[in-house]
């Protein structure tokens, strides 16, 4: 029986106009689609890798040019990064079998392999998944000019592998736009559809991620390694002015979805353990929550890094005052203070991309520091 | 001619601004307006109706998205109409199978406001490409047929796809206390 109560259509009239624009454009003409071809700088890789602690596997995806097929992507046009489906050169009817691109109706529908019921040893090696205690800290945004970094996350299909030896060379400069060589390492390289990303740009389809077996810090190598059919839920990191991303640090396989769409995280840690055994669902809307709040994830893990003075009460953590003096380092260069009204005044060499809490006093990071401590805790 | 553009020339009071939006925006809010009322001569006149309003908002309004600015404006417009009418005429338009669809939902008499901004919040949460089918379908009304021939499809696909945001999206009403 038809209601004739248009409230509720008057109410959808009040959608964000952000997301009708949007709408308007969807799918051929979708935000995020690239308009040229990966321009790759090695030269950040080097920064990073100067940076990073020493780890067991380094992932490096690279985003793919031309090439041929997958998850449903024709080489015929380009693609919607994070959906897989062909940006296209003609009318949206023509693409070919995007049925098999769409997402997933739900997450609910997403499901990958069984998974090794293993937990990383870390063997008290310093490395990322062991200074990575939780999301937010995955969710950073820091560093200058192009060395600065932004992190997403992004649920991925690995469609196909190719393993090296330490003495082998897959990836030649042509195929991959960039000189990646394999180092005198073994590893493989995955190719990998994504299913979703929180930040919807940038990560261009197919992609292409390279681990590395390290050896020596970990016994747990590979069970590191990507698995055709595999679906992963991956923090990635890319600087700011590179097309690369790779997998944040160590964390390979941080997060894994078995075949009837749970989460298995594979870490020690309690804040990313608890979404063992639970709905891909429950992990990803906390990634999204996340994912929309900087201030409360790249700004704070920031100022944990780079020297605001923290004051620690049990389990929270309360910004009491502004660095004092310089930070100046490659990632970094800044010094803060408050000005006659408290609020924070920032001084960088102007290429920062990262100006941490600058214009809000205190009270104000304090108070969007307890919202997320609320939210993590709830 | 971009947004900015066009809204400087609404700033300026040049008449061209109408001429562009129409050249721009007319044929998208005129196929919202007709989706809802089932009438050409209804949403030409509702388009023009929409138009006048961006004049009289532009300035001091600046909208960032025009496009969204004048559909809204248009939708809203295209739904007075339909309830000025719909007591003597009924049945087989885009609202009222929509309405239908919606079930339940349509029937909740909470604020408009508090539901909007629910649902704002609810399709943010969704995958972008969710949200977007969501707008086509109950933003712009397009057919499902429609939505599904755009992205290539089956029209269960989306049907399936919009049932389960409709389910997701009553639990969030729900637990906001607005059901």
């Amino acid at each position: 029986m038809t209601n004739n109560n248009t409230s509720f259509l008057r109410a959808i009239g009040g959608i964000d106009e952000e997301l009708i624009a949007r709408a308007q454009l969807a799918p051929e003409g979708a935000a995020g689609v690239s308009e040229s071809a990966p321009h790759r700088r090695t030269r950040g890789a080097a920064t990073w890798l100067r940076w990073a602690t020493p780890v067991a596997a380094c992932l490096i995806i690279a985003a793919a040019l031309a090439l041929p097929q997958m998850f449903g992507v024709s080489s015929g046009g380009g693609t919607t990064p994070a959906t897989g489906m062909v940006a296209g050169d003609g009318a949206p009817g023509a693409v070919p079998d995007a049925a098999e691109g769409l997402h997933p109706s739900t997450l609910e529908d997403i499901t990958g392999l069984p998974t090794g019921d293993y937990t990383w040893d870390d063997g008290g090696v310093n490395a990322d998944r062991l200074a990575t205690n939780e999301l937010r800290f995955l969710m950073r945004t820091y560093g200058r000019n192009d060395a600065a970094v932004r992190a997403s996350f992004a649920i991925v299909k690995v469609e196909s592998v190719q393993s090296f030896t330490e003495d082998g060379e897959i990836l030649t400069e042509k195929e991959t736009g960039e000189s990646f060589t394999t180092d005198g390492r073994a590893g493989q390289i995955a190719e990998c559809g994504v299913l979703y990303d929180v930040l919807g740009d940038g990560i261009e389809m197919p992609l292409k991620i390279k681990q590395y077996l390290y050896g020596g810090c970990t016994s747990d190598e590979e069970t590191n390694l990507l698995r055709v059919g595999g679906v992963y839920v991956l923090p990635l990191s890319k600087f700011v002015q590179d097309e690369a991303w790779g997998i944040y640090g160590d964390l390979d396989c941080l997060f894994e979805v078995d075949d009837e769409g749970l989460i298995h995280s594979h870490s020690m840690w309690e804040a990313l353990n608890k979404y063992d055994g639970k709905p891909l669902e429950t992990l990803w809307s906390d990634i999204e929550y996340l994912s929309e709040h900087p201030v409360l994830c790249s700004q704070f893990a920031e100022c944990i890094g780079y020297g605001f003075v923290l004051e620690s009460t049990g389990d929270t953590l309360k910004l009491v005052q502004p660095l004092v003096g310089w930070d100046d380092s490659d990632l970094s260069s800044y010094s803060a203070k408050l000005d006659a009204d408290g609020k924070i005044v920032i001084e960088t060499d102007g290429f920062n991309v990262f100006r941490p809490f600058e214009g809000q006093t205190l009270d104000d990071v304090n108070a969007a520091i307890a919202q997320i401590e609320q939210y993590i805790a709830g | 001619m971009d947004d900015d553009a066009i809204v400087d020339l609404f700033w300026r009071r040049s008449e061209d601004a109408l001429t562009e939006c129409q050249t721009r925006f007319g044929a998208y809010c005129r196929a919202i307006a007709r989706r809802i009322l089932n009438d050409e001569h209804d949403a030409d006149e509702c388009v023009n109706d929409a138009l006048l309003r961006a004049w009289n908002a532009i300035p001091p309004a600046r909208p960032n998205r025009l496009g969204a600015f004048l559909g809204k404006i248009t939708r809203n417009l295209a739904l007075d109409r339909y309830d000025l009418a719909h007591a003597e005429k009924r049945g087989g338009g885009a609202v009222e199978i929509a309405l239908d669809e919606l079930g339940e939902l349509a029937a909740i008499t909470a604020d408009e406001g508090e539901i909007t901004r629910v649902i704002n919040v609810f399709l943010r949460k969704e995958p972008p490409e969710n949200a977007d089918i969501f707008v086509k379908r109950y933003w712009q009304l397009r057919d499902i047929r429609d939505v599904a021939a755009e992205y290539g499809c089956s029209e269960s696909k989306i049907t399936s796809l919009l049932f389960r945001m409709r389910a997701r999206l009553k639990k969030m009403l729900d637990s906001e206390g607005l059901m």
